[in-house]
């Protein structure tokens, strides 16, 4: 609200100041001026206000317009026309320049000053005149077509001269005054020095006049220079100012009857200088707007053209500080950004393919040519290479060994899909030999506990062993004895003879299995996968342990799927986790006071494609908060118990992509279940 | 043999170990009768004419003490003599101290054997004994 108050006392103040310089530089008998600066001064006010606050402006000019012209002692009528008149033609420039341009109160384009320059600067003096010219004729008897012209051509030059002054004044000169620095301002004083002093002289004011021999016929070209120099440095802004300038030094030696025009009867000397100022004004103007339209697109540009180059520099630096080698392929295969690794990853002793590439290099050759005759599968990773390159696929990565003069080495190499239209790919090349030798280690020591495990639960199971081993040899023993007093018999009953002997072969061959599968369980051998059947496993499991449940006095029942339950695994480690898990299962029963003594195996195959295997005791149940310690190492709740046997089933079952818990059973003892993929083909 | 042939009953969870004690009890002059289970041998075993019961300690369900337990229990006194493929002193103290005659680690020397069934056939007596349908199998 204030600020609409103080908008609209400045533009009555502006107003009612235009007129009096309006009828100050009047020159008899025509009654409009030189220049009308109120029509000017309104146009600019409404170029800096938006459309629903125009009122004010306007209605702040009629007091100034009535104040200003009261005095001058024509008819109210008049006054008041002419009020309209003026009103209309700032009204045609702000619509005109609203409607047309983007930016109404800027002139800093080739397009927003020639908006400017048609709509303000031609349109509205012209349509604007029509009506005013017409209310002076019919009020006061003047020549139309007269009046038409010097209204016409003073309103023309000073909306050219004004309006942009004080648009640009109001909108950008605080800022400038506040923030532009020394030199800046001293140029500004120098060019306002340089202006008034070439004016001056130029038109006339100066008592030395200008002679010099073959210079021009009017030496106003003098003044261009400065012009020109306020435009290139300065801007719209400043040849504004400068434009103005000159005017009011025009103006003040035209008045004075000086000048170039200084011959010429007063209204042609006004109409000369009128034309020459709007011809100067014109090209001068568009061209400041062109040169700082110029300038802003340049530096635009710098900028952009930095932050490029400050990108290019920080993936250059990123690609080489990364850990591995990294190389960019176009679509073709061909080498087309490297990282400063690459040479250290894939060079000295590195990856055989790649070693020595540089740029331009075309790595898919280069892979072909050498992988195909060292590396199996290298077909297929040439192939897949390809589908990355051509974008059919996302990623791809392999590992592979290459002997070197230092041993074996790996390397690890991943090709990523490069997102762009034109396709290609990154590869990244790291060399992985210490981490795959931790690998290998961390897997044989895993192997290693395995089979020590194993050797631990075959030492719990010695007795067991004996009494397996001593029922074939009682039985060998007792027939072999009554054998031999049969033979004392006369004479020897043959067929009975026949029965002992078989009777001992079945129980030799039973005596060999029980040591056969004991060899086979304590083997150390590296794991060998196979399609098998959870059932047989369980069969010989229970098989291995049934000696161990009568000494227990424990019942092992099976409840087995119908069908065969395939896995693709290793025997013996399945034997181990059924094994360890029936062998806690009979510890937990043997705890137990409970009149049932009972372990239950179950094998199902799930419509999950997984194979399902629980074993469920009789026992006291898992203590409660327990279930997330049962698989951790050295977790036990037997006196005499290592706390490993879980941890290696938990070991064994995850490399075989499965999963294995443990949870109380509802009917009481607790139940250990785990889940495997299953083989979904039948076997061959 | 001037007395009358006397009954040996073997009662073994392994056919293998009950054929080859068959043989050799035969022809050492006994009537042999086999059971598989302790089970098998209270529904079908005729008490009354055993002279002495070969027993195997270890068999799935009832073991061999459960059984020698019943037959106390019951009033029998049949000269028991225990087999047993897996057993310590412990074992053959309760065995022995439950009145049997005998206790054989699997496997063993025939003599000891024979000799065990002599002595069993010596101390056994014939007493007329009542019958033992009473007797709980799930008390084990």
């Amino acid at each position: 609200m204030r600020r609409a108050t103080a908008s609209a006392v400045l533009v009555a103040l502006g107003y009612y100041a235009g007129v009096h310089v309006g009828l100050v530089l009047k020159f008899p008998p025509s009654t409009p001026s030189f220049v009308w600066p109120p029509n000017a001064i309104l146009t600019a006010a409404l170029l800096l206000t938006p459309p629903r606050r125009w009122w004010i402006c306007l209605l702040a000019a009629l007091p100034a317009h009535l104040a200003a012209e009261f005095g001058m002692g024509w008819p109210l009528p008049l006054v008041l026309a002419l009020f309209a008149t003026n009103c209309s033609e700032a009204l045609i420039a702000a619509v005109g320049v609203r409607w047309l341009s983007d930016t109404p109160a800027r002139f800093d384009t080739l397009r927003r000053m020639t908006v400017f320059l048609v709509a303000a600067g031609l349109v509205a003096p012209f349509l604007s005149s029509f009506l005013d010219a017409a209310v002076v004729t019919i009020v006061r008897g003047e020549l139309y077509w007269s009046v038409w012209q010097t209204r016409f051509f003073s309103n023309v030059l000073t909306e050219l001269m004004l309006v942009p002054a004080i648009v640009m004044g109001v909108t950008a000169g605080p800022a400038w005054l506040r923030r532009a620095p020394g030199a800046r301002r001293a140029e500004a004083a120098l060019l306002t020095v340089a202006l008034v002093l070439v004016g001056g002289w130029v038109f006339g004011l100066m008592t030395v006049h200008p002679t010099i021999v073959g210079g021009p016929v009017t030496p106003i070209v003098f003044l261009l220079p400065i012009i020109l120099l306020a435009s290139v440095r300065f801007g719209p802004g400043g040849a504004s100012l400068c434009m103005v300038g000159t005017s009011v030094v025009a103006v003040w030696a035209a008045a004075g009857g000086r000048g170039p025009f200084a011959g010429l009867p007063p209204a042609e000397t006004v109409r000369a200088l009128q034309i020459l100022l709007i011809m100067l004004a014109t090209p001068i103007l568009c061209l400041a707007a062109v040169l700082v339209d110029h300038r802003r697109a340049r530096s635009a540009l710098g900028k952009r053209v930095h932050a490029l180059r400050e990108s290019e520099a920080l993936k250059s630096a990123i690609l080489n500080s990364l850990n591995t080698a990294v190389a960019v392929l176009g679509r073709d295969g061909r080498i087309i950004d490297l990282g400063s690794n690459w040479f250290r990853g894939s060079g000295q002793g590195g990856a055989p393919a790649v070693a020595g590439l540089g740029l331009g290099d075309n790595f898919l050759e280069a892979w072909g040519q050498t992988a195909s005759v060292r590396m199996p599968g290298a077909d297929e990773i040439t192939a897949s290479i390809l589908e990355v390159l051509h974008g059919a696929r996302q990623d791809f990565s392999f590992e592979y060994p290459c002997q070197s003069g230092a041993g074996e080495r790996w390397f690890a190499v991943s090709i990523v899909r490069l997102d762009r239209p034109e396709s290609g790919a990154v590869v990244s090349c790291a060399d992985i030999t210490s981490r795959k030798a931790a690998q290998l280690d961390i897997e044989r020591s895993r192997q290693e506990l395995t089979h020590f495990m194993r050797v631990f639960m075959a030492g719990e199971m010695t007795a067991s062993f004996a009494h397996e081993l001593n029922q074939p040899l009682t039985g060998i023993l007792t027939n072999a004895r009554a054998g031999l007093l049969f033979l004392d018999a006369a004479p020897p009953d043959l067929s009975e003879m026949r029965a002992i002997l078989s009777d001992i072969v079945d129980d030799g061959k039973r005596a060999g299995e029980v040591i056969q599968r004991l060899r086979d369980f304590l083997r150390k051998s590296d794991p060998q996968r196979a399609s098998l059947d959870l059932n047989v496993v369980v069969h010989e499991v229970v098989r291995m342990l049934a000696s161990d449940a009568v000494i227990r006095n424990v019942t092992i029942t099976v409840d087995l799927d119908e069908k065969p339950v395939l896995v693709f695994a290793d025997r013996v480690q399945l034997q181990q986790v059924v094994m360890n898990l029936l062998l806690n299962g009979m510890d937990a029963v043997a705890e137990s006071t409970g009149a049932r003594r009972a372990v239950v195996v179950h094998t199902r195959n799930t419509e999950l494609d997984t194979v399902h295997v629980c074993v469920e005791d009789c026992g006291p149940g898992l203590r409660a908060g327990t279930y997330d310690l049962l698989f951790e190492p050295f977790f036990t709740t037997k006196p005499t118990g290592m706390g490993m046997g879980l941890a290696i089933c938990r070991s064994i079952i995850g490399a075989h992509d499965g999963v294995i818990w443990g949870q109380d059973n509802p009917s009481g003892g607790a139940a250990f279940h785990f889940a495997m993929p299953a083989v979904t083909a039948a076997p061959a | 043999m001037t007395e009358p042939r006397v009954s040996v009953v073997v009662v073994d969870d392994d056919g293998a170990v009950r054929r080859g004690l068959t043989r050799l009890l035969r022809v050492s002059g006994y009537d042999v009768e086999t059971f598989a289970s302790a089970r098998a041998f209270i529904e079908h075993g005729d008490y009354g004419r055993v002279t002495c019961l070969l027993l195997d300690v270890r068999m799935p369900r009832q073991s061999g003490f459960d059984l020698q337990r019943m037959l106390v229990d019951a009033g029998y006194d049949i000269p028991i003599i225990f087999i047993t493929g897996h057993g310590d002193a412990s074992m053959a103290l309760q065995a022995m101290t439950a009145g049997a005659v005998d206790f054989i680690a699997k496997p063993f020397d025939h003599e000891i054997l024979l000799d065990a069934v002599r002595r069993a056939v010596l101390r056994g007596r014939q007493l007329p004994l009542p019958k033992i349908d009473g007797v709980d199998p799930s008390r084990s």
